[in-house]
């Protein structure tokens, strides 16, 4: 019987910092921007009510400094976001799913696709809209499950299934 | 000798239940009636015959409305039924809205037995089932006679085993555990004597003032300012401090004694066919059943004592299990070294340690901790302080050194190495913390910087369990997406890197 003792190699593994990733789709920060806009709109309609409901508050320095705070915060999270979609981005290789996210502090995650349980897409009434899903996927791991968001509608189906069926015939 | 059970045929539980569920509504009544005749007795004076006409309803209200949310143990008696079928345990339970629960032999991930004192007088004891789908037990038994419940759990261990390995001709061959460790008195002494005694006595402390504040509570009686006034008069010298001070961490050194006696008395590890079988407790006997793959990761911890005494608090992190429960965490107390190999080796033949170089976190790692952790902190007490005590709170700064001495060590003690296999962390300032985990029970792995951190090419990585993330900071970023890659291809190449070896020098060049 030949036994096999192979030597692993630090340049022969695949490596994760090579691979080439996908951005998400252009409309996706169509969507970012809308959930933030309904939050701030939420926000905004609330201080409105609050200003106007108690007379002690409605002096022009204080309606001009929450006006400027509100303004900046505004700015600086469409500015955040947009960063943050930029670097958003996805892989798919032969045996795992790559997913990047975040800006100031970034993220690669990794999810070997033996190791996903099951995957559901998911789509919202403004992903719905624009023709987008997000596709998640879950692990035996409490903590360790990934979302891959904005994938056109049709592109999150067939790579549902090709996980499945990866993981039918890898066995 | 108990004759044979028919498992095939629906079982009860033992009768003794029935006593168990009157028992445990004295048990946890009894508090409650105590504060409030309490509260009559010593509010006498000031009661008047319509309070205690309410106390009267309230207390008798209280007693019948408890009395008939635990009638459902009882009733749980006579609906409460189990039994095994070819590859499946049947569940059925509830009087009015029948249930029948299924549950895959293949599912089932330990079967652990618990023995009160009430349960031995009477020769029953409490199983308890658990399943990796499900975070809190999924079956218990209150009461079953010893004898019936050594026979369930052999033919659900048995059945277990043989449903996982297709093996469907061996369903008797049931092998006896074999005695792999056992805890000797001079291991308990020495257990007793390394116990960290201040965490008791500030418990102590801890405890004592929270009954103060509920007698204050409870019964209208100002135990703080009663506690006051006695202490005035007792002539207060800088000796009666120390006394009080020695007397009470005395006390708390024989409270943790007994705490360890009466939890470690007994304490055997069996190694079953696949898995290990742990008894402990004098009071409250338990007994533990993990089978070797259902353990996601080793941990095994040492304070500065322990360390030098050369024992180790080992704990197997089982699937599901829940992080935060101490009662569900699965530790056992390893006396030397040779011991824990031999346990660990169950679960990884060759320890990362024994045979690799290690990497280690970089020094940046120090200085971002004083900077973001240890002066904030600083500055903050010593602004705050100095109203109340002036210039005295620049002894805070003693603090601020402290954290940079322990920073400094943690530092120096984090060490990770790499098998072919595993992964194995060292850390800790003066206890030591190990942990092991195998590649297979990787979930996910994930890599992140920050801004400091990519301007000194520097990364954390993140190892995802079923249970745990282990986090790794400040590595160097080569080393870090080595890690990352090396994990990734031993989780997705495992079978075709499974026979070979890892180079020795895989340390990233500088």
């Amino acid at each position: 019987m030949e036994i096999k003792h192979l030597q692993l190699h630090w340049e022969d593994l695949p490596k994760a910092e090579n691979v080439v990733f996908q951005p998400v789709e252009k409309n996706y920060l169509k969507i970012i921007y809308a959930e933030w806009l309904i939050f701030y709109a939420t926000i905004l309609i609330a201080a409105i009510a609050i200003f106007y409901f108690v007379k002690d508050i409605q002096t022009p320095v204080i309606i001009m400094s929450v006006a400027i705070v509100f303004v900046l915060l505004v700015s600086l999270t469409f500015f955040l976001a947009n960063k943050a979609f930029a670097f958003k981005a996805y892989a798919i290789r032969e045996k795992d799913v790559m997913s990047r996210s975040g800006w100031l502090f970034q993220k690669l995650q990794v999810i070997p696709i033996d190791k996903i349980q099951h995957c559901v897409v998911r789509t919202g009434p403004l992903e719905k809209k624009f023709d987008l899903a997000s596709l998640k996927l879950f692990t035996a791991g409490q903590q360790s499950d990934i979302t891959l968001s904005g994938l056109k509608a049709e592109q999150a189906e067939q790579l549902k299934e090709w996980i499945v069926s990866k993981q039918r015939n890898d066995g | 000798m108990v004759s044979e059970t028919d498992w095939s045929k629906p079982q009860r539980q033992s009768r003794v239940v029935i006593l168990i569920a009157i028992l445990k509504m004295f048990k946890n009544m009894w508090p409650v009636i105590v504060l409030l005749l309490a509260r009559f007795i010593f509010n006498k004076g000031t009661t008047t015959d319509k309070n205690l006409s309410h106390l009267l309803w309230g207390l008798s209200g209280a007693i019948i409305l408890y009395f008939f949310i635990r009638l459902n143990d009882i009733a749980r008696f006579f609906f409460y039924r189990f039994c095994i079928t070819d590859q499946q345990l049947v569940i059925y339970s509830g009087a009015i809205v029948k249930k029948k629960t299924e549950l895959p032999l293949s599912k089932i991930q330990a079967i652990h037995t618990q023995q009160t004192f009430l349960h031995r007088i009477t020769n029953t004891c409490r199983l308890v089932i658990d399943t990796a789908g499900s975070e809190k037990a999924e079956m218990e038994i209150e009461a079953l006679d010893i004898e019936v419940a050594k026979q369930f759990q052999q033919v659900l261990t048995t059945r277990e085993i043989v449903y996982n390995e297709q093996q469907v001709n061996k369903t008797d061959d049931y092998i006896q555990p074999e005695q792999l460790m056992q805890l000797t008195a001079k291991d308990i002494l020495k257990l007793c004597i390394s116990e960290n005694h201040l965490k008791t006595f500030l418990i102590i402390i801890g405890f004592l003032v929270g009954k103060m504040q509920d007698i204050s509570e409870y019964l209208g009686f100002d135990s703080f300012g009663w506690m006051q006034q006695h202490s005035q008069a007792v002539n207060t010298t800088t000796q009666t401090v120390v006394f009080v001070f020695i007397l009470g961490l005395l006390f708390s050194i024989i409270l943790s004694c007994i705490k360890v006696v009466l939890r470690f008395y007994g304490f055997t590890i069996q190694l079953g066919q696949k898995h290990f079988v742990m008894k402990w407790g004098l009071l409250e006997t338990r007994q533990k059943q993990i089978p070797f793959k259902k353990i996601q990761l080793l941990s095994w911890r040492s304070t500065f004592v322990r360390r030098l005494m050369r024992m180790y608090i080992l704990r197997l992190h089982a699937t599901a299990e829940d992080e935060n429960k101490e009662d569900q965490m699965i530790q056992l107390p390893v006396t030397n070294l040779s011991q824990l190999k031999k346990i660990t080796g169950y679960y990884q033949q060759v320890l990362p340690s024994q045979h690799f170089p290690f990497l280690t976190i970089q020094k940046q790692y120090i200085a971002r901790g004083i900077l973001l952790v240890g002066l904030p902190i600083t500055l903050a007490f010593i602004t705050g302080l100095y109203f109340a005590i002036g210039w005295y709170t620049l002894l805070t700064l003693l603090w601020l050194f402290y954290f940079i001495i322990s920073t400094y060590l943690y530092r120096k003690n984090y060490k990770v190495w790499l098998s072919n296999e595993a992964i194995q962390i060292e850390k800790g300032v003066w206890g030591r913390e190990n942990i092991l985990v195998n590649f297979r029970n990787l979930q996910q792995v994930s890599i992140k910087t920050s801004p400091y951190k990519r301007k000194h090419q520097l990364a954390d990585i993140e190892l995802s369990t079923t249970g745990i993330n282990i986090n790794i900071p400040f590595l160097r970023k080569e080393e870090a997406a080595f890690i990352i890659d090396f994990t990734l291809a031993n989780i997705e190449f495992r079978r075709e890197i499974s026979q070979s070896v890892l180079r020795e020098d895989y340390k990233v060049e500088k």
